[in-house]
């Protein structure tokens, strides 16, 4: 049986459908694998392995379908599956500390901090920058999905395998803890509009 | 998926926060609360955003709320996708792929 008879394109198709479909989005998957590894190796080979799985598994790819949701899943699951024991994630939170939150009320709240849009402007992108880092992976995961790549909930919700109803509460709760974290460094540095 | 916003227990809303700059999160904040990051992330329906345009109208603390997660939200975008893709990678990736599959 042909490559072609067997999984639908050639070899040189696929080739195609890689370059176009694919390859465009290295820019966003490098990126976001680096938030998840926090390691630039990491990143690479977390990368180049689900560039390989994508081609691997191109069959399964409808084009005109949304690609970069497809890869995004693909590299999820290769970074919980392969990556994540040996991840050099910076200094995690408590775990109980995340369990504790995840089941009081001040999850629902709306706001915690005296957090201003003013001051918020006035920080420099390491801060923004280092205040996500500092989230727990499935917090930190759906603001990158959300904020930075620009995915509606449905996307997610695909990409992460769990219900809208839960993109939606854990986005509510990573984006009050991101507040958190934002108004504590802005207090620590004394930034204006904070005592 | 199956599973409906309203079906979600996770949506259900607590009550009101004791703090003094923060709205009674029931009634009508209960309902700008829960569907701010609807309107922030543009998922909200043409009905919800008008409530919550209106609302926000005559609500200060709301205002403020939506504005500065606004603000985040751009700024994250703005300053977190910063990461050079490494020079070969591409390469890489294509180099191994022909190696794999050879015809």
């Amino acid at each position: 049986m042909s490559d072609k008879d067997r999984q639908g394109y050639t070899l040189q198709e696929k080739g195609k459908v890689f370059d176009s479909e694919f390859l465009p989005h290295i820019t966003s998957m490098y990126n976001f694998a680096y938030r998840l590894t926090f390691d630039e190796d990491d990143a690479k080979d977390l990368v180049q392995d689900t560039y390989l799985k994508a081609f691997r598994f191109i069959e399964s790819f409808q084009q005109g379908t949304n690609a970069k949701a497809w890869l995004f899943r693909i590299l999820k699951n290769s970074f919980i599956n392969d990556f994540r024991k040996k991840s050099k994630e910076p200094a995690k939170v408590d775990y109980q500390e995340i369990e504790a939150y995840y089941n009081s009320d001040d999850v629902d709240k709306s706001i915690t901090t005296d957090l201003r849009v003013e001051t918020v402007q006035d920080m420099i992108g390491d801060e923004i920058s280092n205040a996500l880092n500092s989230l727990d992976i499935d917090f930190r995961t759906v603001i990158i999905l959300c904020d930075l790549e620009g995915f509606k909930y449905d996307e997610m919700a695909k990409i992460l395998d769990i219900p809208i109803g839960t993109v939606r509460s854990r986005l509510h709760r990573a984006r009050n803890l991101l507040k958190e974290r934002l108004g504590s460094y802005a207090k620590k540095m004394g930034y204006k509009n904070f005592e | 998926m199956g599973v409906s916003f309203t079906d979600n227990q996770n949506e259900k809303q607590k009550t009101a926060s004791d703090k003094s700059d923060v709205p009674e999160e029931n009634g009508e904040h209960g309902e700008c609360l829960r569907i701010l990051n609807l309107v922030l992330d543009d998922e909200a329906s043409d009905h919800q955003k008008a409530y919550f345009k209106e609302h926000i109208k005559n609500c200060m603390p709301y205002y403020e709320i939506y504005n500065l997660s606004k603000t985040i939200k751009t700024l994250i975008k703005n300053k977190c996708n910063d990461k050079q893709v490494p020079t070969g990678l591409v390469d890489s990736i294509k180099h191994k792929i022909s190696e794999n599959y050879k015809q």
